[in-house]
């Protein structure tokens, strides 16, 4: 009867044991932040734009130049993911491979249009590109020249987009600084972080000091580029414009930008407008540098009001955003 | 606990371990049969074209044998063996003795000749040589009275029309250097080192490529260095004759869709399409090409074929002594 027991009880354990030890045991639903966590609303945070990367189930990193029925097709996938908060159109270019060896195309023929995060997309949109796409001129066939036993292509997978990127915080604001009050609501002073009103997009507005003078507040706006990718002018960001092999250091780094408080704008323009007009912004075009810049504006403090006062800024910046990712992938020759 | 319930234990555990998502993986092989692995098992191909001797002349052990008798009767056998990676289309061996002493039976003028057209090279698919023996009937000749030996030389020799092929991978990159890293681009043209191992003598040791950003486009220049690597010398070959000169000629240059062979937009032109050994076995040819169009850098292969007569000796000595008294 002991021994029966005995038995059973190994018999309960192991299959017990079998099935929990299947895949995602131990790590089961619930279990991350992300499956329990509710919906978050918020997506004008992080710092990135579309996300790119290559699908690895369909590129291995060695492929073999075969003939006839079981030859190899070259098959790449990229995957796109607007993972910021603004909708853009994505052009998506392969390169770093010979297109006479393996025959695939180096343009995406479809147009990508990327939802950005929002209420009703929280996730932003994902789409998987397919070179070569099925009604195409390239079949994705290999072919290594005689003679040659290998070739290692480093593929390379660029996109070029324009983007967005809009912090609006709230800033402090007093008529007339020398004035003193025991009952101050909030003192005029630097602004960073989560202050800045999030904004889930590469190039950030990473701090805004604001300095009341008499009459006017100065705002020294800094503009960073917080991710790996290359900021150029936005209009070679369309279809047909520069990007991605014709950019030259003439096109790269320039940031166009709006800044509006209290009902008045200004907007960056190509040819410098004057400084003694108030409100006005400098320099008439951003231009980073080291992925840095820098815009000072000058705006006329509401005299009506006779205590300090909060009041929302806000900066929109314009831009085109390159960014790529190389994968190396070696072709064997069997023939 | 007895001993039963202990290997029971043991065997559901190895189970469960065995049960698990990724499985056990060893290179190659997939035992759980999970995840991709469409790829199969492929076996790598060792390089068979380790050799760059071209034909290889070799005496077999003791033919000649070191000494011999006057008035004797010896044989001369060689192996010769198609040790590269192409096949010898043309090609003469010849074999040759010095009359005064020594007397090959099939010929009185004391040369053989022999053809050793389609002489297979190695290959992937058949990696061993191609060998064929030689074997000659020798007789010694009488010594003059007043030497006691003398040191006689047969000499072997093959001139044959052998090729090159090469490959390596450059760089395309029609932009000027991206000195502010806009690109990002994949590769950067320069010199590329190949590998030594090409299964011939005369080997292509260095290409350095060199671009010219044009507006549309760009110049492309290639440098190809060739260097005799092998045993013997680089000559011409003309009717069955290794002349002096030392030309390597320039069969095909080749990369994407531009070759020497082209017309037009996909023409390399190389001047001259022969180089010349010089003293120290190693020059270089320039070739040019341009890009009409302006795209992304990319690595591609360059491959080469050369030809070229290659002239190889190998000797050996034998003493003719008289017989003791």
């Amino acid at each position: 009867m002991k021994r029966g027991i005995n038995s059973g009880m190994i018999l309960f354990i192991s299959v017990a044991l079998l099935l929990f030890s299947g895949c995602g045991a131990f790590g089961g639903r619930g279990r991350n932040p992300e499956d329990t966590v509710a919906i978050n609303t918020n997506f004008h945070v992080g710092t990135e734009g579309v996300f790119v990367r290559f699908v690895d189930e369909a590129l291995p990193p060695v492929m073999y130049d075969r003939l006839g029925a079981n030859r190899d097709e070259f098959v790449i996938q990229v995957e796109l993911w607007n993972k910021g908060a603004y909708d853009t159109d994505v052009g998506l270019y392969l390169g770093g491979f010979d297109q006479n060896i393996i025959h695939l195309p180096t343009e995406s023929a479809e147009d990508i249009h990327l939802m950005g995060r929002s209420l009703a997309n929280s996730e932003g949109d994902k789409k998987d590109i397919q070179f070569p796409d099925v009604n195409g001129a390239y079949d994705g066939s290999v072919t290594i020249p005689q003679g040659s036993d290998s070739y290692r292509a480093n593929m390379q997978a660029t996109v070029c987009y324009e983007y967005s990127t809009e912090a609006s915080p709230i800033v402090c604001l007093t008529p007339d600084p020398y004035k003193i009050t025991s009952s101050q609501s909030c003192v005029p002073g630097t602004i960073t972080g989560g202050n800045l009103g999030g904004q889930g997009a590469p190039v950030a507005v990473s701090s805004i000091i604001a300095q009341v003078i008499p009459g006017q507040v100065v705002f020294k706006i800094l503009v960073s580029n917080a991710n790996k990718g290359r900021v150029y002018a936005r209009e070679e960001a369309q279809r047909g414009g520069k990007c991605p092999y014709d950019l030259t250091y003439l096109d790269m780094n320039y940031v166009d930008y709006e800044v509006t408080m209290q009902g008045r704008t200004v907007t960056s323009s190509i040819i410098p407008g004057s400084t003694e007009v108030i409100p006005n912004c400098q320099p008439a075009r951003l231009r980073l540098a080291n992925n840095q810049g820098t815009i000072f504006c000058r705006f006329p403090v509401d005299a009506v009001q006779k205590s300090t006062y909060e009041t929302p800024i806000q900066i929109k910046l314009h831009y085109g955003y390159m960014d790529s990712i190389n994968r190396v992938v070696e072709i064997k020759s069997i023939k | 606990m007895n001993k039963k319930t202990i290997i029971k234990i043991a065997l559901i555990s190895l189970l469960v371990i065995l049960s698990g998502c990724s499985g056990i993986k060893l290179p190659g092989i997939n035992l759980l049969g999970r995840g991709n692995s469409n790829q199969g098992v492929i076996m790598e191909q060792e390089n068979v074209c380790l050799d760059n001797n071209g034909l290889d002349i070799r005496y077999m052990d003791n033919m000649p044998p070191e000494r011999i008798y006057e008035d004797d009767k010896f044989y001369v056998s060689l192996a010769l063996m198609n040790n590269g990676c192409r096949n010898i289309e043309k090609g003469k061996f010849t074999v040759s003795v010095d009359t005064d002493s020594l007397q090959l039976e099939e010929s009185p003028t004391g040369t053989i000749e022999q053809d050793i057209s389609n002489f297979r090279g190695k290959s992937k698919f058949n990696p061993d040589p191609e060998l064929r023996t030689l074997t000659y009937t020798v007789d010694s000749k009488r010594i003059p009275q007043d030497r006691k030996f003398l040191e006689k030389t047969i000499t072997a020799h093959a001139c044959y029309e052998y090729e090159t092929i090469a490959s390596a991978e450059i760089c395309i990159n029609p932009f000027i250097k991206d000195m502010f890293d806009i690109r990002n681009d994949v590769c950067q043209p320069g010199a590329v080192t190949l590998d030594e191992t090409q299964g011939s003598p005369v080997v292509v040791s260095k290409i350095i490529t060199k671009t010219t950003a044009r507006e549309q486009g760009a110049d492309l220049e290639f440098y190809i260095f060739v260097k005799n690597i092998g045993l013997g010398k680089v000559k011409e070959y003309n009717e069955g004759e290794c002349s002096g000169s030392q030309l390597v000629k320039i069969e095909e240059v080749r990369f994407s869709d531009f070759t020497t062979a082209g017309n037009g937009f996909n023409k390399i032109a190389c001047e001259p399409m022969a180089i010349k050994m010089r003293t120290e076995d190693e020059n270089y040819v320039r070739c040019k090409a341009t890009l009409l169009e302006k795209k992304a850098a990319y690595t591609t292969l360059m491959s080469i074929r050369l030809s070229y007569a290659y002239d190889i000796t190998n000797t050996a000595t034998v003493i003719i002594t008289k017989p003791e008294e």
